[in-house]
């Protein structure tokens, strides 16, 4: 004998319009050509702002490295190696006091991002949105 | 034949078919599902569609292992309850009743016929489906879930975000209200 929990279990299954596949896939491949040219113009312009950004970066840097005693820290390894070795300790800590730390980290950053950006735009760029609308 | 998993992988590895397979395993039940839960073919169409585009923007949170169907259905459930509630206001009771009578619930005696009963009845598929129409759809869509889609009293209870208890009490409900609008009615 069964029971009305049989029955509803055994309901029929209605089946989808022809239609409605072809119509879902095409709205996938919708979705994804839309995400795919978002994707594509917010990298693009990453890429575009962090290129600009190099510019001040690299001359903020220069600016810094003159302004500060660090190439002559530095040239002092060359010009009296033996005076650099004794005194080490002491030429380190200068060098690392005088090195233009916020410069090289802005330079390093901006390329970083441009890296980054023109990396994650050639993915998408060289993306196709699937072909769902043709199936 | 690759499993659910399996297929999700292929696409997320670039190989496009694998998602036509997935909507050819599963469609006829989302829809099937829809049209029950919605009444309407049009509507149903609609909550189908959104619910594998909802499914193809997720797929990369779907938790490898976990149930593909039950996670289509609970993403169809919400769909259609959305369209539900955008095409007529619903009260706030009709999805979110508190149940917190179960005791005097499972007191009731169930005078609703039996099942030799009802099956004697000659049950046709059609009037089982205009008695779950005439359930509240907080009703109907523990009935679909549980007997027709046979998911356990667990899983429907994650996918309706409700305790186990409420749902069981829930499912109580139902199946005699069901019984009830089964029942033969003079001159029938």
């Amino acid at each position: 004998m069964e029971t009305l929990e049989h029955l509803i279990a055994e309901l029929p299954t209605a089946r989808a319009p022809r239609a409605l596949k072809a119509r879902i896939l095409a709205c996938v491949a919708q979705a994804a050509e839309r995400s795919l040219r978002a994707y594509r113009i917010l990298f693009g312009a990453l890429s575009v702002v962090s290129a600009a950004l190099m510019v001040p970066a690299a001359s903020f840097a220069a600016r810094e490295f003159s302004q500060s005693a660090f190439a002559s820290y530095f040239s002092l390894l060359f010009s009296d190696g033996g005076m650099a070795l004794a005194n080490w300790k002491d030429l380190t800590l200068s060098l690392a006091e005088s090195a233009p730390i916020i410069g090289v980290t802005l330079i390093l950053a901006a390329a970083f991002a441009l890296l980054a950006s023109v990396r994650a735009f050639g993915r998408y760029a060289g993306h196709r949105a699937p072909a769902h609308a043709m199936v | 034949m690759k499993t659910d998993d399996e297929l999700i992988a292929a696409y997320e590895a670039g190989e496009e078919p694998a998602f036509a397979e997935l909507l050819d395993r599963y469609l006829d039940a989302v829809y099937s599902f829809a049209l029950r839960l919605t009444g309407s073919k049009e509507e149903a169409e609609d909550v189908a569609q959104e619910t594998f585009l909802k499914a193809w923007k997720n797929l990369k949170r779907f938790r490898t292992g976990a149930n593909f169907k039950t996670w289509l259905l609970a993403i169809a459930r919400n769909t259609a309850i959305d369209a539900l509630r955008k095409k007529k206001p619903m009260s706030f009771r009709d999805f979110s009743r508190r149940e917190d009578d179960d005791d005097f619930e499972h007191g009731i005696p169930d005078t609703a016929p039996t099942a030799g009963a009802l099956f004697d009845a000659q049950l046709s598929v059609e009037r089982i489906d205009r008695a779950l129409a005439g359930l509240a759809p907080m009703y109907r869509e523990v009935i679909l879930l549980h007997y027709r889609e046979e998911l356990t009293l667990d899983e429907a209870a994650r996918i309706l975000k409700v305790p186990l208890n409420t749902l069981k009490s829930r499912d109580r409900r139902a199946l005699i209200m069901l019984k009830k609008l089964l029942e033969p009615r003079e001159g029938e």
